[in-house]
């Protein structure tokens, strides 16, 4: 089995690597350490499985999550991640990941979920499964629809990441002219008048760190 | 009297009673000497004195008053129940009312700079308190999960003897992170920021009682009026603080957390423990005089009902909505 793993913390490659390479039937193929990196990595190996933290700069995991799912529909994808927030986890499904590990039960979860992902099961550790049920039975199930196409989220993340409309469109293999009219979308979308205001849009959505 | 300066009252009063003093006078040169030292001249002298005195004294009294109020009011100005303000009387001389008026004119200052210093504070600390639990979330936590990592990597070539250990060492681990996100979540609701208050407080009540086995419940009542993200935390905050107290002091099988926007907003967190004998009105206990001053920078209001065996009840009223 070919994997590609993405996290934006070295410690947390190494650590992945050196727990899957000690399969015998897993390979670490790709590394990428943000969501941009995933994305050119897994088109240029072509990995059976991409393990992808859900928090990294330039493009989340979720964003490349969807990229990948886009270009290379037998690559599947398992999404890793610190929180155990619903949301979190229905746009990780969303995104096209099959399964969703937490990184406190990465030891006991990780190599069952990739077996699973890989043979095409979905798989939920028992903690995000407890918080999607709580999800379920609170009166707040039904949150806000988001506005934006998946495109306009990722030219959103860049630009409160403070890049130029002609790094974007170089990152996102846009012609600058698309950008640039992505850019007056979402101001208009969400009725906002600045960078400043969209950056705050973005850290509140979770689609950048404060 | 259409000049109101003490100085010019006091100067009619002293006018009348020059003239009153001559009137008299006028009266007694009239008649001869000898009678003037008479019972009945004696007698009628003093009598103009008392009467010019007393008149003297109701007058000077009576201007004087205002005054006596404005030294009244200063006195019980209270910086922690802001919006009081000393009163104007039409009767009060203009010293007195220019006096009242910038006195009142300082108050506004003093809040509004206590409200701003107190904003600055608050946000202060929690740019802090977030910037800890980024570091505790991005650094530390990460560098437990790779250690997790590399202890399921060594399991699987350990031997036999050695496994047991190796899987307590790892419980351990997740203990620890475990304990990291919580204090992460408490230091810095960033359920607030991604989801908005209702998702963060069923959470942050959920989050509660798993943790403490107390019951927990969190209703909503009305729909969510546009709320300052000041006002949100300040909600926020104020349930944390509520429920902390309950875990840690009330010995509560069950707490109730209600968010009602009917009308105004209210929050209400119900416990039914021991509860206490509130002083007065409950102040300075348990963190409270805390969330009491978060409650006024958003000009919101806090008040605590208990009675012993009767478990407490914690009350955030904020303007009307």
């Amino acid at each position: 089995m070919r994997i590609l793993i993405a996290d934006d913390h070295g410690i947390v490659r190494g650590g992945l690597k050196l727990l899957i390479e000690r399969q015998p039937d897993m390979q670490v193929v790709a590394e990428a350490d943000d969501g941009v990196a995933a994305f050119e990595q897994a088109l240029a190996t072509k990995p059976d499985l991409c393990v992808l933290d859900v928090s990294m700069p330039r493009m989340t995991g979720l964003q490349a999550a969807r990229q990948i799912r886009a270009h290379l529909p037998d690559t599947q994808v398992l999404a890793l991640s610190m929180h155990d927030d619903e949301r979190y986890v229905f746009d990780a499904l969303k995104a096209g990941a099959s399964g969703y590990v937490l990184k406190r039960e990465v030891d006991q979860a990780l190599l069952n979920a990739i077996r699973a992902v890989h043979r095409g099961d979905a798989f939920l550790t028992n903690a995000v499964e407890r918080s999607l049920i709580r999800e379920w039975m609170s009166d707040a199930a039904a949150g806000p629809e988001e506005p934006l196409s998946p495109r306009e989220q990722e030219v959103l993340k860049l630009i409160a990441e403070a890049h130029t409309n002609k790094q974007i469109a170089e990152i996102l293999h846009l012609a600058e002219k698309t950008v640039e009219s992505h850019r007056a979308n979402l101001l208009r979308k969400l009725g906002m008048r600045d960078r400043v205001e969209l950056v705050r849009y973005a850290i509140r959505r979770g689609l950048t760190e404060a | 009297m259409r000049s109101r300066t003490l100085l010019s009252q006091v100067l009619a009063v002293n006018t009348v009673l020059v003239a009153l003093t001559a009137f008299v006078a006028a009266i007694i040169a009239r008649d001869r000497l000898e009678d003037a030292a008479s019972v009945e001249g004696l007698l009628l002298i003093a009598l103009a004195v008392s009467g010019v005195v007393l008149l003297n004294s109701i007058l000077l009294r009576r201007r004087l008053e205002p005054m006596g109020q404005l030294v009244q009011a200063m006195s019980n100005v209270d910086l922690t129940a802001p919006g009081m303000r000393a009163d104007i009387t039409n009767r009060a001389a203009d010293e007195v009312r220019r006096l009242t008026a910038d006195f009142n004119r300082m108050l506004e200052r003093l809040e509004h700079e206590r409200r701003e210093s107190g904003r600055a504070v608050l946000r202060a600390q929690e740019v802090e308190r977030s910037r800890l639990a980024q570091d505790l979330h991005d650094e530390v936590n990460q560098a437990l999960t790779a250690i997790l990592l590399r202890l399921q990597a060594t399991l699987s070539a350990a031997p036999p003897a050695l496994i047991d250990e190796l899987k307590e060492t790892q419980s351990l681990v997740t203990q620890a992170m475990e304990e990291l996100l919580h204090l992460a979540r408490q230091l810095r609701p960033t359920a607030l920021d991604d989801h908005g208050l209702v998702p963060a407080l069923t959470s942050q009540v959920a989050d509660f009682g798993d943790r403490t086995g107390i019951r927990a419940s969190f209703r909503r009542h009305g729909s969510v009026p546009p709320l300052s993200d000041e006002e949100q935390l300040v909600i926020y905050r104020v349930t944390q603080e509520s429920l902390s107290n309950v875990a840690q002091h009330s010995g509560a099988r069950h707490v109730d957390v209600e968010l009602s926007f009917v009308g105004r907003t209210v929050l209400r967190v119900r416990d039914d423990g021991y509860g206490f004998k509130t002083n007065g009105n409950g102040r300075a206990r348990l963190g409270v005089s805390g969330m009491r001053e978060r409650a006024l920078l958003v000009g919101g209001h806090l008040t605590i009902f208990s009675e012993p065996g009767d478990g407490t009840t914690i009350e955030l009223t904020m303007g009307a909505t």
